[in-house]
């Protein structure tokens, strides 16, 4: 009764162990981290991958560093010292090259760190304007003295001139500058870092500012006064936005009949266009607000290289951009982007628009006349997300970006499951056919050695001594085996005459044993048995012993090569013969 | 009797979160081996609390929130003097902090910060703010899934480039701001001290044993040696859980009188088995 419960408890625990693996027979794996990856509470962390951890702790020095440098960046600036300055510039925009890259990295491109990124990346163009603007400052006030000493007032007045486009545009400069105090102290104050390098200079720019300003405006009145002035010029509008057109208009009131000449346009002291007066002296020129900074611009013309107009001026206002982004295309492996940049209802042409991979920018299209820009990146197979960016650089636009797409690049397929290549390439097709004709070669030379060995006629011995035959059989008698199956008689000639083996070569007798073993063994299909099968057949019959000394030298013959002494033939014949006698017994 | 002593292993664990009897990696069976090696004490009844002032009450991933009386006790033992660290990541049991008179709360966010110790945003790394007995010589503590405390004085907090995540996109977008948040901290309640943990996941077994942050099992051992006398709530921690049929069995396990009966009779019946087998045959 006991066996029987314990019996039928083993059955149940058999049965549950199969039903609970067969529940996980199509997903063989039982247990890995992975698959209990996750709980209500908590990750499990045998599940995860170490990686570099504490980084904040590479980001804070940046930040500290992009908020330290222009203190001593600006004072080196205004003591003249521009070697030293200009070196602290570049380590300034490393600062921020390496800034840019860790954002990407840590996906902090819409944190107050971006924000900081773009105004430390607006600081650095600010500053570097204030470089050379203030190198350029200094070589003006030299030309000047130059100029004046010999006479050239000409030269004198052009020089003047810049210098006063210049100390406008430092001012701007200036002003553009404390724009982006907000952002740089809150940001500062937030990382509780030291700020006094940012504050000390905004002190020292504003230094700079005031020093250029005092020297100048003691001369302000020798500049083309309203009383005696030789070129009239008006600029409208005063403020202007992307795409607007700014009229700078004037007539030469040079004394003479004929005002006709030349007369060239500066706008912030850099050669604008040279036009053509009328009659009359006047002169006309459109300007197109495209690829100009946004803040205030200084105008002025130059009529024959002599008679200056007063410094007249225009604000170019910064405003939105829109940029958009098809979604991206994948072709031959190529991911197409297309999209357009607007501002407002204007195209936006000739402008660099990014395209980043994951955050990573991997190429750079520029936008046609009509604002439209493409861009055919080759990217690695694998699914990225991709947006446009125009950062607005150099024009009076501000920032925009595009919205985000999943692109998934396929793994191109392998490049030999091409068919055609196969058949076209002369090589592959050397190959194939050094491979057939090496297995052709292999076929033949197989086939040859299969041939069976003829062996010469031999002598046999009148009577054997078999010693340990158990049931000696007169030589010469014939062999009567009992009836095979249909399909396992053997052909004429297979009958067992030990008379009948002269000039038989081994293999038929190893055939013809191979028969008479299958009947005392039963053997279904005898043909297909090796020599050893043989032996091993004959396992607890009395003719064991013959049938392998037979099998044993007839593997010799057939299978290590060469012949075999005579006296070993010998000892096969006797064997041979033993086993007809032993089947042709009694027994049988 | 294998078959049946296998049994007897396999009820007498479970994969509930937090719990004791749970060795996977969301159980806590190492930290109360590391509590059963340290001398600890089990309590299951706040009134039979000790009353001398050098004791720390270990109160992981509270679950049943305790009746008021409960509270009350539990109030007095740490104004006597006494420390009590409790380790919760969840809004409700600021019901308990308000019992015991605590002004710390604790607020459940996704918090993602840049310092992580796996590559996951649930894996954040707190460091600490401060001189503290429980973080000083321990540079930072790595959280599993925090949420964050207010209140009290910080003793361990994130970096400032951490945020919540608002959205669910594991990334930081518009309204999400930077900012530092704070994981352990410490108010003095009479003469006691109390510690709250805005993340009872730091003391399960995955964050004690496996490819951990060494500093963690650190901070366990502070725990567990700061004062002499230990003690762990074992009536309304979801570490206890398990059923009754695995407290039986670890009750029997953990014994050494009842383990000692259990094997005699186990013996016991297992020769009657034999005997009464044979006589049969």
């Amino acid at each position: 009764m006991m066996q029987r419960i314990v019996l039928a408890a083993g059955v149940l625990l058999g049965i549950l162990c199969l039903a609970i693996a067969g529940m996980h027979a199509f997903s063989p794996l039982l247990y890995s981290p992975a698959s209990d990856s996750r709980a209500t509470d908590h990750v499990n962390p045998m599940a995860l991958k170490h990686v570099t951890s504490e980084r904040s702790a590479r980001i804070i020095p940046l930040v500290a560093d992009i908020i330290g440098t222009p203190g001593s960046l600006v004072l080196n600036i205004r003591s003249k010292d521009f070697a030293s300055a200009s070196r602290d510039l570049q380590e300034y925009r490393d600062s921020l090259r390496n800034l840019d890259t860790l954002v990407i990295q840590l996906d902090l491109d819409e944190s107050e760190i971006a924000g900081f990124r773009r105004a430390g990346r607006e600081n650095a163009q600010i500053l570097a304007e204030l470089l050379n603007g203030t190198e350029r400052w200094d070589d003006l006030k030299a030309l000047e003295v130059r100029f004046r000493e010999s006479g050239d007032t000409a030269m004198e007045t052009s020089i003047r001139y810049e210098g006063e486009t210049l100390k406008r545009k430092i001012q701007d400069l200036y002003r553009e500058y404390l724009e982006q105090d907000d952002i740089i102290l809150s940001t500062g104050d937030k990382f509780e870092l030291d700020t006094s390098g940012h504050r000390k200079s905004i002190t020292e720019f504003r230094e700079i500012v005031n020093s250029i300003t005092a020297g100048e405006e003691e001369k302000e009145g020798t500049l083309a006064g309203p009383g005696e002035i030789p070129v009239l010029l008006t600029v409208a509008p005063d403020r202007a936005f992307y795409g607007d057109i700014v009229r700078m208009d004037g007539q030469v009131k040079a004394a003479g009949s004929n005002n006709a000449g030349e007369i060239a346009i500066f706008i912030d002291s850099a050669r604008n266009i040279t036009l053509r007066t009328g009659p009359d002296g006047s002169f006309s020129h459109s300007y197109r607000v495209e690829r100009v900074r946004a803040g205030t611009h200084t105008v002025f013309a130059v009529y024959e290289g002599s008679l200056f107009s007063p410094i007249e001026s225009f604000t170019v206002e910064a405003v939105p951009s829109v940029l958009q982004l098809e979604p991206p295309r994948v072709q031959n492996g190529k991911v197409l982007c297309q999209g357009t940049l607007f501002a407002g209802s204007q195209p936006v042409k000739g402008a660099p628009v990014g395209i980043r991979a994951d955050g990573k920018q991997v190429a750079t299209a520029q936008t046609k006349d009509d604002g439209s820009f493409s861009a055919e990146i080759r990217l690695n197979p694998a699914t990225y997300s991709v947006r446009a960016e125009f950062q607005g650089e150099d024009f009076p636009l501000l920032p925009s970006g595009s919205e985000s797409y999943e692109v998934l690049v396929p793994v191109p397929p392998p490049a030999g499951s091409d068919e055609k290549g196969f058949f076209i390439d002369p090589l592959s097709l050397v190959v194939v056919s050094g491979f057939l004709c090496l297995s052709g070669a292999g076929a033949l030379y197989y086939l040859r050695r299969r041939k069976p060995v003829i062996l010469p006629a031999r002598n046999l011995p009148a009577s054997p001594e078999i010693t340990d035959a158990p049931a000696p059989v007169p030589g010469g008698e014939q062999v009567s085996p009992p009836a095979l199956p249909a399909e396992m008689q053997p052909e004429p000639g297979l009958t067992l005459h030990p008379g009948d083996m002269r000039d038989v070569s081994w293999p038929e007798l190893f055939r013809r044993l191979r028969i008479a073993v299958s009947k005392v063994a039963s053997l279904r299909y005898p043909q297909s048995l090796t020599p050893r099968e043989v032996c091993a057949s004959c396992r607890d019959t009395r003719i064991r012993e013959f049938v392998c000394r037979f099998t044993s030298g007839y593997e010799k013959v057939m299978y290590a090569g060469g012949g075999l002494p005579r006296e070993e033939e010998d000892r096969m014949m006797e064997a041979y013969r033993a086993v007809l006698r032993i089947l042709g017994g009694k027994d049988h | 009797m294998l078959g049946a002593i296998l049994v007897l292993l396999h009820l007498s664990v479970t994969t509930a979160d937090y719990s004791r009897y749970n060795p996977g990696w969301n159980g806590t069976s190492v930290l109360f081996d590391m509590i059963d090696g340290a001398g600890g004490t089990m309590v299951t009844d706040p009134s039979l609390l000790p009353g001398q002032g050098n004791g720390m009450l270990l109160f992981v991933a509270p679950g049943r929130e305790p009746p008021d009386q409960d509270k009350e006790d539990l109030r007095d033992f740490l104004f006597r003097g006494n420390c009590v660290l409790i380790a919760s990541d969840r809004e409700e049991d600021n019901e308990l902090l308000e019992g015991i008179g605590s002004s710390i709360r604790i607020r459940r966010a996704d918090i993602i910060s840049v310092d992580r110790f796996f590559d996951d945003p649930s894996s954040v790394i707190a460091f600490p703010t401060g001189d503290d007995p429980l973080s000083s010589g321990i540079p930072r503590l790595v959280g599993n899934d925090p949420s964050f405390l207010e209140g009290g004085t910080p003793v361990y907090a994130t970096s400032l480039l951490s945020f919540r995540d608002t959205d669910g996109d594991q990334r930081l977008g518009k309204g999400e701001v930077l900012e530092r948040f704070t994981i352990v901290s410490r108010e003095t309640l009479g003469n006691g001290t109390l510690y709250v943990v805005s993340d009872p996941s730091i003391f399960i077994n995955g964050m004690l044993v496996a490819n951990p942050p060494t500093e963690n099992r650190d901070f366990v051992a502070r725990i567990l040696s700061l004062r002499p006398v230990l003690l762990a709530e074992q009536n309304y921690s979801r570490t206890a859980e398990g059923g009754p049929l695995i407290r039986v069995i670890n009750l029997v396990k953990n014994a050494t009188s009842i383990e000692m009966a259990a094997i005699t009779l186990s013996m016991l019946l297992f020769g009657l088995f034999l005997a009464f087998g044979r006589r049969d045959a």
